[in-house]
């Protein structure tokens, strides 16, 4: 009697744990590589970079071999981009570049390894990967877009024989493309670059040596050429008036005072008309990128 | 990027070593107008970073001889016609974005 009670127990108990079980596996998950990837992505979509690079990195670590590790690195780099961490982004792309060659993420991992490289201002490093992409993968989706994006590049660079290549190739070898009749478009605007008005940044620098703020108002920068007048005006005419006083300290004083104003007012006028050039070449630019619909947004 | 952040360079000014004499002094002399000199009138300037931060950045950065430079330039921008354009990024506090790093030489 006392044995089939103890028989009994022990049956329910084995019955009990083999319940429990059941129920504890239809809670839980199994981490595989899927579910991984899953929650990599969704932190992704919602704009949680830091914890998407983390899960990717999961991901990488606990399945190395997996046949998406292209996947989860190319992920990685788009994390870092959108998340602007440029530098982080280049070296996850450069990563599916030389570890997964035969990655169909090849194209897209060269595009914003290149455009990563752009905002680091790694320029000849940006036009090589762009330059490769549209050679090695002209019948890639992301070939065109490279070729608008070396444009822009190159006009940024202040190269306009550069961009007026790369569109010419946008024109000869997409001619059916959306971007070919874009790239029609902005032609015209790269020959209109060329014929850009400029400043000399030396001419703006001798013409304040000469007259103090001239270089500045040479710049369209009025004001600032006022203020560097008045400045300069009544530091040198203190300095002659301590002079012509005989009051030699004071005139010491206010000429060491308003002298590094003078070579100042020269500096800051070359860096005006510099300035300036840069807007005029900005303002043009912007409109080009607006005309190939290049933009940094992913 | 939502999380922990990298070390960016922050608008505050922090010492750095800096070997030359003359470099020390007028730093020395910037640091003595942040602290004693500046808080009596407030927070005035317009830029952002203020004059004083731009010089003792540019000074730190790039020596003595371009720091004066580009401080004594930046000093004579620094007037009331100043406004957001092509030179200058309006921030959110309403200062006009001008770091040194805009104000170098061409070709650097």
């Amino acid at each position: 009697m006392r044995k089939t009670v103890l028989l009994l127990l022990a049956l329910a108990l084995v019955l009990g744990r083999i319940g429990m079980d059941r129920v504890q596996a239809e809670e839980a998950v199994l981490l595989t590589a899927d579910v991984q990837l899953k929650i990599a992505d969704a932190f992704l979509d919602e704009a949680e970079y830091y914890r998407a690079v983390t899960e990717f990195k999961r991901f990488l670590i606990l399945f190395p071999d997996s046949r998406r590790a292209d996947y989860a690195l190319f992920r990685t780099g788009m994390a870092c981009y959108r998340g602007e961490e440029y530098e982080s982004a280049a070296r996850a792309f450069a990563s599916v570049r030389e570890l997964h060659p035969g990655s169909v993420h090849q194209e897209k991992s060269r595009y914003y390894e290149a455009l990563s490289c752009w905002k680091l201002k790694q320029y000849a490093q940006a036009e090589a990967v762009l330059d490769v992409l549209a050679e090695v993968y002209p019948e890639s989706e992301e070939a065109p877009r490279a070729l608008a994006a070396s444009t822009v590049l190159a006009l940024e660079r202040g190269r306009p024989a550069a961009a007026r290549r790369s569109l010419h190739r946008i024109l000869e070898h997409y001619p059916g493309h959306l971007l070919s009749r874009r790239a029609a478009d902005a032609l015209p605007l790269v020959d209109e670059y060329e014929g850009l008005p400029s400043k000399s940044p030396s001419l703006a620098g001798f013409m304040s040596a000469v007259l103090p703020g001239s270089g500045y108002i040479y710049a369209r920068h009025y004001h600032d050429g006022v203020t560097a007048f008045l400045i300069n005006a009544l530091a040198i005419s203190g300095t002659a008036a301590g002079v012509h006083q005989e009051n030699y300290p004071v005139a010491g004083i206010v000429g060491a005072v308003g002298l590094p104003f003078y070579f100042a007012n020269i500096y800051g006028s070359a860096n005006a008309a510099r300035k300036w050039n840069m807007g005029v070449r900005k303002v043009l630019v912007d409109r080009i990128s607006l005309v190939l619909d290049f933009h940094f947004h992913p | 990027m939502k999380g922990p952040k990298t070390a960016s360079r922050s608008s505050r000014v922090e010492p750095q070593a800096s070997t030359s004499c003359v470099d020390l002094v007028l730093l020395g002399a910037i640091r003595f107008y942040r602290k004693d000199i500046s808080p009596i009138g407030g927070n005035r300037c317009g830029f952002s970073p203020s004059c004083s931060a731009f010089g003792y950045r540019a000074l730190s950065d790039y020596g003595a001889t371009r720091g004066i430079l580009m401080t004594g330039d930046r000093l004579m921008r620094c007037n009331i016609w100043k406004k957001p354009g092509p030179d200058y990024t309006l921030l959110p506090n309403g200062k006009l974005y001008d770091p040194p790093s805009r104000n170098l030489p061409p070709g650097r």
